[in-house]
């Protein structure tokens, strides 16, 4: 008998890590190579990863919702013999033929069993993504000719990330120019509603050489930022967007707060003006329900939404995260106020499940506690309608003929033009500021 | 023109006309720049003048002297004479006819020379001082090309009879005996040709072996012709001091913790080479240096002020001519706007030594590290009969590949031609070639080069010129 180590494998380029959605294995179950193991998921898809070899599993590292990084122990079997023997080869055909090529690293294999446990670096990927050269070992050679490395160069593709359909892997001109034309098509026919904008190299930057630089740090993109980048093309590209921008007077909102926070502490609640802003967007939703819709332009119709999930971009260490307020229609002050607190960690310690990041109908982002004013938000498309909130300043107003203190918060709505025509948004926003200056209407949304 | 803080505009500035500098300035000239190359010395800097060139004329001046004194093929009887200061004058007139064409060459591109000293005043901005006048240069690029010079030992200062591998290229005399510090390629190279013009050759070398970077069974080949120019070797050996006097030099040196002393009419120390970085205010240019005075560049020789670019023997890698005129053209390229970028597979080395001594790409420590498997062929010269037909018949080709591809990943050749046999091993290393390739490729008979075709099939196991064990 023996023990098998399996790490968890790439799932596609780009992408380190994946969230274990579910096991389909249990500890002590015997499987069969290339019975799926669990559901991993990351932001863009639920992959099975198939079981590399036949045994039974031992043990599994990672529970339920945690997120596995490429190369961590992921599952030990404990193997017969002949597997045990046979597994640096095994591995490789059992995930090629679910479907995923492998290139599997049998790196001092010697040295590994010896120590009596057997483990292989696998990187599973689907097999229509480029698949990178082999060489990652630093100081191996990417097989290429100095002319067809020149042409990569020329047309800024990394030569290492190139699929080499010659002898031994061996790069061709030919295989430049097929991960070129890749790059340009092999996103999926996308329908009407889908912005033609997809992510990928520009004709400028393709144009740049590849090469390394003392004047640059080069840092792939991770799987977030990506996602990110694709949220907000498709958005920018498809939805025209105009922005409104306006003051609330929230001088009563800010005397509210501060009396509030005595009563948040005792029930250790942090009472931000968040769950405000939130009640005041909710009330101008329910007044101007085009803004909490969605445009359907293949079947030619607006969806009006009747529930009022809002969605709070944060700022994440690994980008923008949007966790959403479900049902926020239906929530107290204080439930707000916890809710945002609790989702919010979550996003920012990683542990935000997808489902929570899911079916808003209308967002928020705040660029008030960075200090920012005004801004135009990017729709969290394809919502219609995202109110910036920018910070609260001190400010003398004129009131009833008088100059007295205020403060003033900076509001930026946008909204698609498609579905909302800018009087009806100014309007919205009109009453998003009437409900923020006068804190006893929100009693009356609630 | 009034001499003063006037300043000329100019497209590119190269500074240093060696190896890396006169090619760098040919290619930005061909691409259309308009450039203005600065040397301080002579066009063709150490290579031409003071290094590869006159050492390779004093190295086949001294093998025709060899073979008239010990007699090549038998039956001819040579009576041989030397006049060493002839020998130093053809020397020079090889030097001249390379260097000259350099400058035809130059003059030719339109790249116009200034003899001077050029330094940094700023980002932009070099100060030149010729003999007669200083003069700013205004720029928008600069490729700093001005390589490097031998590293001068504390203990070892040179003067008079302790001299650096320039002096002893020049020397108008035979010296009766002449001490080496350094066992490296330069110290092999200059001890063996002077043991052969009839000197007394001492080569002391610091580690335990000489030619250090090389692998022993190729410094057993040399040290095997060494001894049969009577040349004493002595490792693990440390100088520690030089007394000159009129008619010679005392070198004193320890070796496993016993003080010995040579007497010799020159010491000649050849322990490195460090960058001439030192002298150019690099800090005007805001340009910083590592600890070895290498200056950090990215992959088209750029240095960290974008505007100015740095080649050959002032960056990392080894100080060889090729790899500085192979980094001058891409920075040249780079310049002009090309997507060119220092992207070699392999870069050959070569000693002139007796025999000769080339390398490229890999050795089998190296690849073993790298390479689940590693597979080799060695076929030896005196198997090869071009090898045995010019009396050559000592060496090997020893072909180095990926055990599981067989692409092959590097190559060594001593003996007779090594330096030429290399080309072929390099081009097959870029190419990524496999034993397979090299075994099927028809090598003209009877040439040197079947060896390399041999030791392909050895590697196979199929050699047809060598009985398997």
């Amino acid at each position: 008998m023996g023990i098998y180590q399996f790490e968890f494998p790439e799932l596609g380029e780009g992408i380190h890590e994946g969230k274990v959605a579910k096991w389909i294995v249990h500890e002590g179950e015997w499987v069969r190579e290339d019975e799926p193991l669990a559901e991993v998921e990351n932001d863009k898809a639920v992959v099975e990863i198939p079981s590399p070899i036949e045994g039974k599993v031992v043990k599994l590292f990672f529970s339920e919702g945690a997120v596995a990084s490429v190369g961590e122990p992921f599952v030990s079997f404990e193997t017969n013999g002949v597997t045990e023997n046979s597994n640096s080869e095994m591995p490789k055909t059992s995930i090629e033929d679910a479907g995923l090529a492998t290139t599997a690293h049998e790196v001092k294999q010697a040295e590994v069993e010896s120590a009596g446990i057997t483990t292989l670096a696998t990187r599973a990927m689907p097999i229509d993504r480029k698949v990178p050269n082999e060489e990652t070992i630093p100081g191996r050679r990417v097989l290429a000719i100095p002319s067809v490395r020149k042409l990569a160069r020329e047309h800024g593709v990394n030569i290492a990330e190139v699929m080499g359909t010659g002898e031994h892997g061996k790069i061709t001109r030919q295989d430049v120019f097929a991960y070129i034309e890749n790059q340009d098509g092999d996103e999926p026919a996308f329908n009407t509603t889908e912005a033609p904008h997809q992510i990928k190299p520009s004709e400028e930057a393709r144009k740049k050489p590849f090469f390394t630089s003392i004047h640059e740090d080069i840092v792939p993109l991770s799987s977030i930022r990506k996602s990110i980048m694709e949220a907000l093309v498709k958005s920018k590209f498809s939805a025209p967007h105009v922005t409104m921008m306006d003051e609330a007077d929230v001088t009563e909102l800010v005397s509210l707060r501060n009396e509030l926070k005595q009563m948040a502490a005792v029930r250790e609640v942090k009472l931000t003006f968040l769950p405000f802003i939130v009640k005041a967007f909710i009330a101008a939703l329910k007044k101007y329900p085009y803004l909490n819709s969605e445009l359907d332009e293949g079947n030619a119709e607006i969806k009006l939404k009747k529930e009022y999930h809002i969605g709070i971009a944060t700022d994440t260490d690994r980008g923008l995260l949007v966790p959403v307020l479900h049902h926020a229609n239906h929530m107290s002050m204080w439930e707000l106020a916890e809710q945002i607190s609790i989702l919010s960690s979550k996003a920012r310690t990683g542990k935000i499940k997808l489902e929570e990041m899911k079916g808003s109908t209308a967002s928020i982002s705040n660029i008030g506690s960075a200090k920012g004013l005004f801004f135009t938000p990017i729709l969290n498309y394809p919502e219609v309608a995202i109110l910036g909130v920018g910070r609260i300043r001190a400010a003398l107003v004129r009131k009833d003929g008088e100059i007295v203190d205020a403060h003033m918060m900076a509001l930026s709505l946008s909204f698609d033009h498609r579905v909302v025509d800018g009087a009806m948004a100014q309007w919205a926003l009109n009453e998003v500021k009437e409900v923020l200056a006068d804190p006893k209407r929100m009693l009356m949304e609630v | 023109m009034v001499v003063g803080e006037l300043t000329e505009e100019v497209e590119l500035i190269v500074i240093g006309g060696g190896p890396g500098g006169y090619v760098a300035a040919i290619r930005a000239a061909q691409l259309g720049l308009q450039v203005l190359l600065i040397e301080k010395e002579d066009i063709g800097g150490v290579c031409l003048n003071r290094g590869c060139i006159p050492s390779k004329a004093l190295i086949t001046a001294a093998e025709d002297y060899a073979k008239g004194i010990k007699g090549n093929v038998p039956g001819i009887e040579h009576s041989v004479t030397i006049d060493f200061f002839k020998v130093q004058e053809w020397k020079e007139s090889v030097v001249k006819k390379m260097t000259q064409g350099v400058d035809t060459l130059l003059k030719g591109n339109q790249v116009k020379i200034l003899k001077g000293e050029a330094f940094f005043v700023g980002p932009d901005e070099v100060r030149v001082m010729t003999d007669t006048e200083a003069h700013n240069y205004h720029f928008q690029h600069c490729i700093i090309a001005t390589g490097s010079r031998p590293v001068e030992l504390a203990s070892l200062p040179y003067g008079k009879r302790v001299l650096t591998s320039t002096e002893a290229l020049s020397l108008q005399n035979v010296p009766k005996r002449l001490a080496i510090v350094g066992g490296g390629y330069i110290g092999i190279e200059l001890g063996q040709a002077y043991a052969k013009f009839g000197s007394q050759v001492t080569i002391l070398e610091g580690t335990p072996s000489i030619l250090p970077a090389f692998d022993p069974s190729i410094t057993r080949l040399i040290m095997r012709s060494l001894k049969e120019w009577k040349v004493e070797v002595v490792t693990g050996a440390l100088a520690k001091s030089a007394v000159e006097s009129a008619d010679d030099v005392q070198l004193t040196y320890e070796v496993n913790g016993e003080e010995r002393a040579v007497i010799a009419d020159y010491v000649l120390v050849t322990v490195g080479r460090r960058p001439n970085t030192d002298e150019l205010g690099l800090n005007a240019a805001g340009i910083a240096v590592d600890e070895k005075g290498l200056i950090p560049v990215d992959q088209q020789g750029r240095t960290s002020e974008s505007r100015i670019f740095a080649i050959g023997d002032v960056v990392a890698g080894p100080a060889l001519a090729h790899k500085a005129s192979y980094e001058g053209k891409v920075a040249a390229e780079a310049i002009a706007g090309q997507h060119s970028a220092v992207d070699y597979s392999c870069i050959p080395a070569v000693v002139f030594a007796d025999p000769e001594v080339a390398v490229v790409g890999l050795n089998e420590d190296e690849a073993g590290r790298l390479y689940e498997k590693v597979t080799t062929g060695r076929f030896a010269y005196g198997a090869n009969g071009r090898a045995v037909s010019i009396n050559a018949a000592i060496g090997y080709v020893k072909l180095i590949a990926d055990g599981n591809s067989g692409v092959l990943v590097g190559a060594q050749v001593v003996g007779a031609e090594a330096s030429n046999l290399i080309a072929e091993l390099a081009l097959a290393i870029e190419m990524n070639a496999t034993l397979e390739d090299l075994a099927l490729t028809i090598h003209a008979h009877p040439t040197l080069p079947e060896i390399v075709m041999e030791a392909a099939e050895v590697a196979l196991g199929t050699p047809i010129h060598m009985l398997k064990k």
